[in-house]
């Protein structure tokens, strides 16, 4: 019934000209979802977008190319510190030019799960009333609302707006329990179809050239199962994606990533620091909740775009397997 | 109920004249308006004279309060304002509006925006009150762990954490109180609450 | 003593509380637990000065008061409601407002200042305070929000850990590591 009440608080955020339909069949649902994702990935566009958070908001330019060698992406942020990030396929690198550092991702490992997108649909459509809205206008451009309201106060509520024509989404929203807007990304400018260059998806910078260190941490992403840790509590919803254990600032920890199909929270355990007193913290940006808590010595921090309940319960029930 | 609601009781009973009652809401907000006259006077004893006027002056001035806004709100602007004469009075300067009034950045005093000024011996007591609770925390049975920190810092109703901890609402409460009292076993020592003392 | 607990908590109804806050003028024990359990609250927020006892100061003050009796909803009191008809907030300011406070921009407006002079002000709400009509408009807080401690460690690193796992690539391709970039001031300076 709580869920019940954000949908109605859902609604009624929409401003939508246009009256909302009141039922939507799961199988309308996942189409219009699989659609975003489809023309997400094949659609070639570029645009500037704002990301909203709070008070503060960032603007950056992204270029998206897809063609028969693959899918390439560049985003480059036009306030704060320069930064670029560039995808290809599945490689992403991201450079920042203030201290010439490159770090390397690969989405690889994430490809576990879902491992098709039919299988993230599925789950999503499990933890979230899929419903389509009206119509809004974004960049100048009409656009099909879509809303994925939460089943549960375990996660946060959605509102995708993506261009009628192409299915692309414009405008993302994620609003919390009470159907506050708690973070959006926007586009301002948009143009689909646009012919798009390789020249336009290349790095501006080279991280072979002197001064610059390639970091590639997070590349040694494996699955080795730390099987000293357990989380028997997991909130309902949420499957185990990934098990590892890599480096985060020069560290060693062990990463535990859970997904519902549309939100993750990961779980990093590391050694404690001597001598650093017990305490729980947490930290909040946008949709981003972080929760901290010593346990046995170590560090547990669970982190990610659910609500600060939700990572709690995660990092609350971390639990070392064997006792001593 | 809702916390403001049993404010408003407790404000209303002391209206009434049960002096016990306000002595209840100072027990409650006594660290808090603290933590915010910390903010202007530098000397801990000062604050807490100030302190104990500000409280003293809300009390005299409770037939006036309608609970339009919350408690702590009112209790706020009176502590400011006893800040604001005892500065002046006793010739500083007193703070500007800007200083004083970011009601949305209260949080500020607690974010170590705030240069000490308490006593070495306050802080270290403070600091060891954080511990024995942070440990306490830690060795409770899980569930009771995420009731009281979904209660406490993330401020959570009951029937929210039923939702969330999949339980009944009574099992909650029961796990709080329970998380509750284990962590008062082993602070309570520590405390020394005064037998002759009514506090 | 469980009830005291769901009272800090707000989770009484309206009667159980009054035979709570009864049963606390009593026993100590009982205030002890309000007490503690609220210290307990804050110490799990991280919050700073938790080794406070002005109430002791407070209470032995409090002795010695005369005791406050409220007057029930008067007349004069209702004619001073009217007086400010529809306007929730004005009428807030101006109870704050003749708490026997000055105001810097000369003598109340006529609407607020008949009625003062019919009620009884407490002596110790003299005019030469200073006003607290000087702060901006009032702004309302309902209960505050439980203070959130921001980390000392920086989020950053796991945020950026993170990202790569969001399913919200699959909706927003790159768009959706603009969250990890805004945290980015802090790695900008390594």
């Amino acid at each position: 019934m709580k869920a019940a009440a954000a949908g109605l608080l859902l609604i009624a955020a929409l401003s939508s000209p246009v009256a909302a339909a009141d039922t939507t069949s799961p199988a309308e649902g996942m189409r219009l979802l699989r659609q975003m994702a489809s023309a997400a990935r094949q659609s070639n566009y570029s645009g500037t977008f704002v990301y909203k958070h709070g008070d503060q908001i960032e603007t950056a330019r992204i270029w998206h190319l897809t063609n028969t060698s693959g899918i390439y992406e560049r985003l480059e942020t036009l306030d704060g510190p320069p930064l670029e990030i560039v995808r290809k396929n599945e490689e992403v690198i991201c450079y920042r030019p203030f201290n010439k550092i490159a770090k390397v991702e690969n989405w690889r490992a994430a490809r576990r799960f879902p491992a098709v997108v039919s299988e993230q649909l599925a789950a999503i459509v499990t933890n979230y009333a899929v419903r389509k809205g009206g119509i809004a206008r974004v960049a100048g451009l009409d656009c099909q609302v879509t809303i994925l309201e939460p089943r549960d106060l375990l996660r946060y509520g959605r509102v995708f707006c993506s261009e009628l024509k192409s299915g692309l989404p414009l405008r993302a929203k994620t609003l919390n329990e009470r159907g506050e807007t708690i973070e959006m990304f926007a586009f301002t400018q948009v143009d689909i179809g646009a012919a798009i260059s390789h020249e336009q998806v290349k790095p501006r910078y080279d991280a072979t050239a002197p001064g610059w260190k390639l970091d590639q941490s997070a590349l040694a992403i494996g699955t080795e199962q730390d099987l000293r840790w357990t989380v028997p509590n997991q909130p309902a919803g949420f499957r185990k994606v990934l098990e590892t254990m890599r480096t985060i600032q020069g560290r060693q920890a062990t990463q535990l990533v859970y997904s519902d199909g549309l939100a993750a929270v990961s779980v990093f355990i590391e050694p404690g620091i001597a001598g650093a007193r017990a305490a729980q913290e947490l930290a909040r940006q946008g949709a981003i909740n972080a929760f901290t808590r010593t346990h046995a010595g170590y560090v547990i921090t669970a982190l990610g775009e659910a609500p600060a309940a939700t990572v709690m319960l995660f990092g609350n029930s971390v639990t070392l397997r064997i006792k001593r | 109920m809702g916390e403001r609601e049993v404010d408003q009781q407790l404000v209303a009973r002391a209206q009434q004249g049960d002096k016990s009652a306000f002595e209840l809401l100072v027990a409650k907000y006594q660290r808090r308006l603290i933590r915010l006259l910390s903010r202007f006077i530098r000397d801990p004893a000062e604050v807490e004279d100030v302190a104990q006027e500000a409280f003293i002056k809300a009390y005299r001035a409770l037939p006036s309060f309608r609970g339009d806004s919350a408690f702590y709100t009112w209790l706020y602007r009176i502590g400011i304002n006893t800040a604001k004469n005892y500065l002046v009075a006793s010739g500083r300067r007193a703070p500007t509006v800007t200083d004083t009034e970011s009601l949305d950045g209260e949080g500020s005093e607690e974010r170590g925006q705030v240069p000490d000024f308490n006593t070495p011996e306050s802080e270290l007591m403070s600091r060891q009150i954080v511990d024995t609770v942070s440990l306490a925390v830690e060795a409770l049975p899980e569930e009771l762990r995420t009731a009281i920190t979904l209660r406490e810092i993330e401020g959570l109703s009951y029937e929210e954490i039923a939702s969330m901890m999949n339980c009944p609402i009574g099992t909650v409460r029961s796990r709080i109180f329970r998380a509750r009292e284990a962590i008062a076993v082993k602070l309570r020592p520590q405390l020394g609450t005064g037998k002759d003392r009514r506090w | 003593m469980e009830r005291i607990s769901a009272l800090v908590d707000g989770e009484l109804d309206r009667d159980e509380v009054a035979r709570v806050v009864r049963g606390m003028k009593e026993q100590e024990e009982l205030r002890d637990a309000w007490s503690t359990y609220h210290l307990i609250g804050d110490a799990l927020r991280g919050e700073r000065c938790l080794d406070v006892k002005v109430i002791h100061a407070v209470v032995a003050r409090l002795d010695q008061e005369p005791t406050i009796l409220a007057p029930r909803r008067s007349l004069v009191d209702s004619a001073w409601r009217l007086a400010l008809p529809s306007m929730a907030a004005a009428a807030a300011v101006a109870t704050l407002a003749w708490i026997g406070l000055q105001t810097h921009e000369g003598p109340p407006s006529p609407s607020i200042s008949t009625p003062v002079a019919e009620l009884a002000l407490p002596e110790a709400m003299t005019p030469q305070s200073n006003a607290l009509v000087d702060l901006v408009q009032p702004v309302y807080l309902s209960t505050p929000p439980p203070s959130i401690q921001f980390p000392a460690r920086n989020i950053d690193a796991y945020l950026q850990a993170h990202r790569e796992f969001s399913p919200s690539k699959t909706m927003q391709g790159l768009v959706s590591y603009a969250r990890s970039v805004s945290t980015g001031t802090a790695e900008s300076g390594r």
